[in-house]
């Protein structure tokens, strides 16, 4: 069952650049006809560089903006025009901005939440205890915002958006700046929320997040859709070559003649400092075969056959 | 009712986190604008009287405009440092909430400091009311309808002036310009001006019209009944212009986001 549906959504923005004496009007195109649908209970993940129009979307289904063309409507309602009943059953986190009262301690923000949004006592107290518990929020709770370390203010954060119990949650960046450890607490935390049914939009430039968490992926470049589907499925759309790399043996790195001949033939790249050799393989090559050629004119330590990571295909797609 | 009750319970208690630096603040700020009014009480003590206007009774149009600003910039601290939501992008946030903006940013920094302010303008009341003939016992209702009068128009002014920010992110100037220099040529009589600015008074930033005519009215000096009646037409003319302004920023915030 869809709870988002975009539909051709188009943005620009009117931007003034000074030329000489006169501003000049330029029209960007944040969006370009963008449209896609999301299913209840959905894990997406939602990516695009810098600049392509992640945040303008955001914005749009937050409420906080409004398209130039097409519609978007969300859990029944067009944001922008039901902002305040739609926002109750929407938690937002955006990782650049705190939503935390900084001078009070943690626990006060939930309380304030809760009047804001109304939360009956013993649903509020149901769900802090829930939060606190997967967020080991316990420590942090009586210590004021601004004392916190980043990796605690984005637990803190992250709860604060779920005061309410919302079903549908947009992340734009929670794991921006965080050390390894508070990173895995949150992303473990996201798994247990989408294992409850919560439906979950998540921007970041982190590709290893979407990777452990996500089941759909959204790509945008440009103002335009590039993909949606799962990663798997990114992976074929663009095809990579699979790359085997040769480790020479120490005291061996310097070739002859013969062997930088050899390297060419492969279109292999040598990288003569750590003496390691990436032979990309077509799809009709057999890897033991190359293998066994390069044995039989260099001194070889150890060989290795890595898939195109999903950095690389993503990079392949910026690029367009 | 009780989300309101908690906001103004949480700046509360998020400002006596710095109990000293509170404390203090009330106490310089206090300081700082009885040091105005001091001026004024300089200068009248070498003219007597300004525009035929006695020192006790521009004590009583400074104390009105003076406390409508005092309990304006107590509840709206928020609303004052509009500029910066606009240039964090943290205005956002409030969207995200399902509140009333503009009720979000009154309750999001009570200024419990400006209460030195309104200390201030009280004082200043008392003594007008003890050195001119003007007698409280019989104006104590129209000097309270007045100062509430008063506070309603800071509120519209301020609105409207932070609503500027939504088209210039930045609004400080024009806050110093539109509301600052019209509130303090408010505290004195507006006929001493010229014909420019006691328009501005009148019918542009009408602060005028919540001190000067309706005291002027009630102490003889004008006739008109319009004067009397003058804080309402001011504050009832505003309110549609206020409530529209705050709703095109609005809009034009949610289409352009900056």
């Amino acid at each position: 069952m869809q709870i988002v549906n975009v539909e051709n959504l188009q943005k620009n923005y009117t931007v003034y650049q000074r030329k000489g004496l006169f501003r000049e009007k330029r029209i960007i195109r944040a969006l370009q006809n963008i449209s896609f649908t999301v299913n209840r209970g959905e894990f997406l993940g939602y990516i695009g560089p810098n600049g392509a129009g992640k945040s303008t979307t955001i914005k749009i289904l937050t409420g906080i903006m409004t398209p130039d063309g097409g519609s978007a409507i969300v859990d029944g309602m067009v944001p922008y025009r039901e902002r305040k009943l739609y926002v109750r059953n929407i938690g937002v986190v955006f990782g650049q901005k705190t939503q935390l009262w900084w001078d009070l301690p943690v626990r006060d923000t939930y309380s304030l939440l809760k009047a804001i949004y109304g939360v009956p006592e013993s649903r509020f107290k149901e769900q802090i205890g829930y939060l606190s518990g997967h967020l080991e929020l316990g420590e942090i709770m009586d210590r004021p915002v601004r004392q916190l370390s980043l990796g605690q203010r984005m637990r803190a954060e992250l709860a604060a958006a779920l005061v309410h119990d919302p079903e549908l949650l947009f992340l734009d960046e929670p794991t921006i700046g965080l050390d390894i450890v508070s990173k895995h607490r949150v992303l473990q935390f996201l798994r247990e929320l989408h294992s409850r049914g919560k439906t979950i939009f998540l921007t970041t430039h982190d590709l290893k997040d979407i990777e452990a968490l996500c089941q759909e992926i959204l790509i945008i470049n440009h103002g335009s859709l590039v993909y949606k589907g799962t990663l798997e499925g990114l992976k074929g759309m663009v095809k990579l070559p699979r790359v085997l790399r040769i480790q020479l043996r120490e005291g061996a790195f310097s070739l002859d003649g013969r062997c930088t001949g050899f390297i060419e033939r492969y279109a292999a790249r040598y990288d003569s400092k750590t003496g390691t050799i990436d032979v990309e393989l077509s799809d009709t090559a057999r890897p033991a075969n190359v293998a066994r050629e390069f044995m039989q004119v260099m001194e070889i330590e150890d060989f290795r056959i890595t898939d195109p990571s999903i950095e690389d295909v993503v990079r392949v797609i910026y690029r367009k | 009712m009780r989300s309101v009750i908690a906001l103004f319970m949480a700046s509360l208690k998020a400002q006596y986190e710095y109990r000293l630096n509170f404390w203090l603040d009330t106490l310089i700020n206090g300081a700082n604008l009885f040091s105005d009014f001091l001026l004024m009480a300089f200068l009248m003590l070498s003219f007597k009287e300004i525009g035929g206007w006695s020192f006790g009774e521009i004590a009583i149009i400074y104390s009105i405009v003076e406390m409508g600003w005092g309990i304006f910039r107590f509840f709206g601290e928020g609303l004052h440092r509009f500029e910066e939501l606009m240039v964090t992008g943290r205005f956002d946030l409030l969207l995200i909430r399902p509140m009333n903006t503009v009720k979000q940013l009154l309750l999001e920094r009570i200024d419990f400091r400006r209460l030195g302010v309104v200390v201030e303008a009280l004082a200043v009341a008392v003594f007008g009311f003890t050195a001119s003939r003007i007698d409280f016992g019989d104006m104590w209702l129209a000097y309270i309808s007045l100062v509430f009068f008063s506070t309603v128009m800071t509120f519209e002014i301020n609105i409207i002036l932070a609503a500027i920010a939504f088209w210039t992110v930045r609004n400080s100037d024009i806050i110093v310009l539109a509301f600052y220099s019209t509130r303090t040529a408010a505290m004195y009589p507006a006929h001493i001006y010229g014909p420019v600015l006691k328009n501005v008074l009148t019918f542009i930033v009408p602060l005028a019209s919540v001190a000067y005519f309706p005291v002027g009215y009630l102490t003889g000096r004008i006739t008109s009944i319009i004067a009397l009646i003058s804080p309402v037409l001011g504050v009832t003319a505003l309110l549609p212009v206020t409530v529209l302004i705050w709703k095109l920023g609005l809009k034009h915030y949610a289409s352009t986001g900056t």
